[in-house]
C-alpha cells in the first residue's frame, strides 16, 4: 500500500529524521521518500535544534540513544525554541517509564521500533492534519 | 505493735514477689537491703551484699564505666530519681536501673532505692533483630543491583535486536509493496520473507 498525502495543492509533508545509526537514516529515508515525504536529517540531539531551526519541518522523528545529547533532551530543547513542533519518537529501547518520560518531556507520540510502515505513516499524516486544520 | 509488724511483713512480701531486683543503700553508700531476686541473680550471699559498701559488691570497673556511684550521690543531694541507665554484667547480663530517693516524714533523703530490670533477653533479641535486618538490607541491596544489571542488559540487547530489524522490515515491506521492483518468487524467497516476518 503506497500513501501519497499531497495532492494538487497541498504541499509534500516535511520530515526531519535524528538517528545516530546511518543504515537506519538511510532505510528511513528509503521509505518515506518512496512514500512521497521530504526527508532531511540529522545524527544527534545537539544538531537536532539547528536543522529543525533550518528545516522547519512539519513532524521529527526522533532516536532516544544518541551521542552528545540524547533524543528526549533534543526533543525539550526542540520545544523550548517551537512549543507547536510535532515530535514522534521513535525507540528500540524496551525501558520501564520511557514512554511516560517522552511524553512528559513533550514528545507528541512513541513509536516502538520495530514498527509497521503504514503505522509511523498514520501517525505523521495524523499530526500533520491536526496542524493543518 | 503487732500491727506495724504485720503491715511490715506484708510490705516485704510485696517487695520479695517483684521480679525486679532491689536494692536499698545510705548515703554512704552501704548497701541496707537486697531483695531475694537480687541473690538469685547476682548469685551472692547475704553477708556478703548488706553492710557492704557499694564497691565491695559492685565491681570497680562497672561502677567507673556507668558513673552509677555519682548518680546515686546526685539523687540524695537533688531528691529528684535518676533518669536510668544500662549496667552490663560479666556472663552478658543486661540491666536496666533508676535511682528513686526514699523521703522521710520531713522529706530528707536518708536512703535511696536502686531497681534494676533484667533486660538481657530483651537485649539479645534486639541485638538478633538489628543483625537480621543488617542481613536484610545487604540482601535487599545486592539484589536490587541484581535487578538492575539484569534489566539494563535485556535494554541493550533488546535495543540492538530491535534496531536492525527496524532497517530489514522497512525494506521488506517496500518489497511487499512493489516499491523495489518485483521481487522473484522462489522458494529461496519465500523462506526467507517468511522466517523474516517471523523474526519481526
Amino acid at each position: 500500500m503506497v500513501i501519497y498525502y499531497f495532492t494538487s495543492g497541498m504541499t509534500k509533508i516535511k520530515l526531519l529524521v535524528i538517528d545516530d545509526a546511518p543504515y537506519v537514516l538511510k532505510a528511513l529515508r528509503d521509505t518515506l521518500e518512496a512514500h512521497g515525504y521530504e526527508v532531511h536529517e540529522a545524527v544527534n540531539g545537539e544538531e537536532a535544534l539547528n536543522r529543525y531551526m533550518e528545516v522547519n519541518p512539519d513532524v521529527v522523528l526522533m532516536d532516544i540513544l544518541m551521542p552528545k545529547m540524547d533524543g528526549v533532551s533534543a526533543t525539550r530543547c526542540i520545544l523550548e525554541y517551537d512549543p507547536d513542533a510535532k515530535i514522534i519518537i521513535l525507540t528500540a529501547m524496551g525501558k520501564r517509564g520511557l514512554e511516560k518520560d517522552c511524553i512528559g518531556a513533550g514528545a507528541s507520540d512513541f513509536i516502538m521500533k520495530p514498527f509497521k510502515t503504514k503505522d509511523l505513516l498514520k501517525t505523521i499524516n495524523s499530526l500533520v492534519e491536526d496542524e493543518r486544520n | 505493735m503487732k500491727g506495724i509488724e504485720v503491715l511490715r511483713a506484708y510490705q516485704e512480701e510485696i517487695i520479695e514477689s517483684i521480679p525486679s531486683t532491689i536494692i536499698v543503700l545510705d548515703r554512704g553508700l552501704v548497701i541496707l537491703y537486697a531483695n531475694r531476686n537480687y541473690y538469685l541473680k547476682s548469685g551472692k550471699k547475704e553477708r556478703e551484699v548488706v553492710g557492704q559498701r557499694l564497691d565491695r559488691v559492685f565491681s570497680r570497673a562497672l561502677i567507673e564505666k556507668t558513673g552509677i556511684d555519682e548518680k546515686i550521690k546526685e539523687t540524695f543531694n537533688s531528691g529528684i530519681p535518676s533518669s536510668g541507665g544500662q549496667l552490663r554484667y560479666s556472663g552478658g547480663l543486661f540491666f536496666f536501673y533508676k535511682i528513686h530517693p526514699l523521703k522521710e516524714i520531713d522529706m530528707s533523703v536518708r536512703r535511696v532505692m536502686l531497681l534494676m530490670e533484667d533486660i538481657t533477653e530483651l537485649t539479645r533479641l534486639e541485638e538478633e533483630l538489628r543483625d537480621s535486618y543488617g542481613k536484610l538490607e545487604n540482601a535487599y541491596a545486592e539484589l536490587k543491583e541484581e535487578d538492575e544489571t539484569k534489566s539494563n542488559f535485556i535494554s541493550t540487547a533488546s535495543h540492538e535486536l530491535r534496531t536492525p530489524l527496524t532497517v530489514i522490515n522497512s525494506y521488506l515491506e517496500m518489497f511487499e509493496d512493489g516499491m523495489l521492483g518485483k521481487l522473484k518468487e522462489t522458494s529461496t524467497t519465500s523462506s526467507l520473507l517468511c522466517a523474516l516476518k517471523r523474526i519481526i
